[in-house]
């Protein structure tokens, strides 16, 4: 197994989108906890430090409220609740990352994350299938796993784990 | 006069190439009346083009399908012929050239037009629907507006112009003296800025009579092919909507105005028979109530069959034999796609379409639609469509922790509670005596689940509302202050919350939920009421 050698930072790759090469897609990696999870870079739209949104009334927990992005009004999803995982008090650090979701039309949806990590580029074919869970998690939303400097990332398929049914 | 210049006379003139779009007759004009008034400017010759013309069967009555080349003599301004076609212009092609011109070059010019117009003639009679598609798209981004709106537009610009100047001078080697200049110059620029979103918003509304206005016809030409005697009156024409519903209601209007012709009023004999007028009267009324506008079709017919609608909705079991309905519940059914889609019910809804695209339209338009029928007097449609995206006036309210805007347009009243008006039934029913009626009280946090300090209603405030027509009093925490607003849906990246008509952005950015009272009552009533709920009730 060999690890994508090329490290770069975020602003690098942000910044000059280099042609990608066949076979490989860039992610954007950001932590809940200990864990690292991995979203197409494609589908980022935006990323913002955390501010209060509004709260709408009689939805999940997890689903925290509403946020104008650009004067639209956008669903923010706390994926730390989401993922059953505990509440984390917000911090200077807690980002909020706006994506672009292919539902039956295509919507915007905001996730919370503790922090934002990297852009990496990921060869495709080292993605490793998730392992069968079961019931005890739902992989559904998890389009594969794959190691970054010695760590694994969970690849996140947002367009199953955030779309509108799913958000309660 | 000498010959030369009377041939010349007879020369002058104008060529109009006059190829209306396929959707001319929608627009409510007739190609005959232009043709007159053109007549009256000088001498006219027609000589029209029916190539396009489909075999009978496949022929639409309602299309235009007829192009014509309109020869126009006489010594005439171009502008008064432009003028004569200036209301149609978003529904044809017009091309006009002179007649013959003196020079020859015109006139090679003029040749050389026509035979480019004859190609594009014979490329658009061969690919009519290419034609079709352009038509609609330039439709949907034209927009008419009144010289008067422009009018009070461009002022409005000039004055923040003014504003702008006026800041600008107080900004050049700013001292504190100019402290209150400033603070004057910055609530003028307020002013001016809502002021001029209030006017660019107007510029989306247009009379409702833009989609009345195909009616009269509709109702003429079936009234006469069924031989029953119809009276269309509106009311209300004037009354303001967003320009993108008016296409939209008015497809709706056309299907429920067929369904009364058709279904709802008799003919004459029967009238009679049954001691009304011979004539049947359609009214069709539109206004303005609660942050909506209301369109109403009432008809004087012969009202909804119950006996028809439950034995159908038993047969084709969405009603269970033995259960026992209102004729109120009876009538909703006939707006429920089982009962009125295209194969089950051609005898209630004509020409195969039924109740439940009307429905369907005007919930994807976030309104609602309601039935009231009484046998043998008649039956009123009632449609409720949003008034967005309008700006308008809300009440921004606190409860618990969060503030919601209440539209200013549902707000009867608001008062402080005194304890002694304050009657209970079967002690969780909450009511508030207000002169002579009981009025339910709606603790807003509970049907949205939120905390609320308040317990004792005295701490509170009632705010009193309409909806549907009766009133309701909602408990909030706090009154705040007025607020300007645009609702924006939350549907676009979200989905429908019930109590929520959308979200308005505040000027920090921030956004803050609209309510939609009405169902805000609903939900107050069936604490269980859940998403699906809504869309089967916004549907039935």
């Amino acid at each position: 197994m060999t690890v994508q050698p090329k490290m770069k930072t975020m602003s690098d790759s942000l910044g000059l989108i280099e042609p990608q090469e066949h076979g490989t897609a860039q992610y954007l990696t950001f932590l809940l906890g200990d864990e690292v999870y991995g979203v197409d870079i494609l589908r980022v739209q935006e990323i913002k430090g955390w501010k209060k949104v509004t709260h709408l009334p009689n939805t999940p927990d997890y689903l925290c409220g509403v946020l104008n992005v650009c004067g639209t009004i956008i669903p923010v999803v706390d994926l730390r609740l989401r993922f059953g995982m505990p509440a984390h008090a917000f911090t200077p650090e807690t980002m909020m990352v706006v994506l672009k979701v292919n539902d039956t039309r295509e919507r915007m949806v905001a996730i919370v994350v503790d922090d934002v990590a990297d852009a990496h580029n990921v060869m495709l074919e080292e993605v490793k299938p998730v392992p069968d869970f079961g019931r005890l998690i739902n992989t559904d939303f998890i389009s594969g796993l794959v190691l970054i400097d010695d760590s694994m990332v969970i690849l996140l398929n947002i367009d199953r784990l955030l779309r509108v049914e799913a958000l309660g | 006069m000498s010959a030369e210049s009377e041939t010349n006379k007879s020369n002058i003139g104008w060529n109009i190439d006059f190829r209306p779009h396929s959707h001319l007759f929608k627009t409510g004009h007739d190609p005959v009346s232009l043709f007159r008034e053109l007549e009256g400017l000088g001498t006219l010759s027609v000589e029209m083009n029916d190539d396009a013309l489909p075999p009978f069967y496949d022929l639409e009555p309602e299309v235009s399908y007829f192009k014509w080349l309109l020869i126009l003599r006489g010594d005439i301004d171009e502008s008064d012929v432009i003028a004569i076609f200036e209301c149609i212009a978003n529904a044809c092609d017009l091309v006009i050239t002179p007649l013959n011109s003196d020079s020859k070059t015109d006139s090679m010019l003029n040749n050389t037009m026509s035979d480019i117009e004859q190609s594009d003639l014979n490329e658009i009679l061969a690919s009519p629907i290419a034609e079709d598609d352009s038509v609609i798209e330039t439709a949907d981004t034209s927009i008419n507006v009144s010289i008067a709106k422009v009018d009070s537009l461009s002022n409005m610009v000039s004055e923040l112009a003014i504003t702008q100047a006026l800041l600008n001078q107080v900004g050049e080697e700013f001292t504190t003296e100019k402290l209150p200049a400033l603070m004057e110059g910055l609530t003028r620029l307020e002013r001016n800025t809502r002021e001029m979103q209030e006017r660019v918003m107007q510029l989306h509304m247009l009379p409702v009579s833009f989609s009345f206005n195909r009616l009269p016809r509709i109702v003429h030409d079936m009234s006469q092919a069924m031989a029953k005697k119809v009276a269309l009156t509106f009311t209300g024409e004037q009354t303001e909507i967003d320009k993108n519903l008016i296409d939209k209601i008015s497809e709706l209007l056309i299907h429920l105005v067929r369904n009364a012709v058709e279904h709802g009023i008799e003919l004459p004999a029967i009238r009679l028979a049954a001691g009304k007028e011979q004539t049947g009267r359609l009214q069709l009324n539109a206004f303005h109530q609660a942050g909506n506008i209301i369109i109403e079709l009432h008809d004087d017919g012969s009202g909804l069959d119950e006996d028809k609608i439950l034995s159908k909705a038993i047969e084709i079991g969405i009603v269970n034999k033995d259960e026992v309905l209102s004729p109120e519940k009876i009538h909703q059914l006939i707006l429920l796609p089982e009962l009125s889609g295209p194969d089950t019910m051609n005898d209630i809804a004509e020409r195969g379409v039924g109740m439940d695209i009307v429905c369907k339209n005007i919930s994807r338009l976030n309104g609602r639609i309601e039935v009231f029928s009484k046998r043998g007097i008649g039956t009123i449609f009632t449609i409720y469509l949003p008034l967005t995206p309008a700006l308008m006036e809300g009440q921004k309210i606190r409860v618990a922790d969060e503030n919601y805007i209440i539209p200013l347009k549902s707000i009867v009243e608001t008062l402080r509670i005194k304890m002694a008006d304050i009657q209970r039934i079967a002690v969780k029913g909450e009511l508030y005596q207000l002169a002579d009626e009981f009025i339910p009280i709606i603790r807003l946090c509970s049907v949205f689940n939120l905390r609320s300090k308040i317990i004792d209603l005295e701490d509170g405030l009632l705010v009193i509302v309409e909806s549907k027509g009766s009133k309701v009093g909602v408990l909030v925490d706090d009154l705040l202050g007025l607020q300007q607003m645009e609702i924006k849906s939350l549907e676009t990246h979200y989905r429908k919350v019930i109590g929520v008509s959308g979200g308005t952005i505040l000027s920090d950015g921030t956004v803050t939920l609209v309510l939609d009272i009405a169902e805000v009552v609903a939900k107050y009533r069936d604490p269980l009421l859940a998403k699906m709920k809504v869309n089967n009730d916004r549907t039935a």
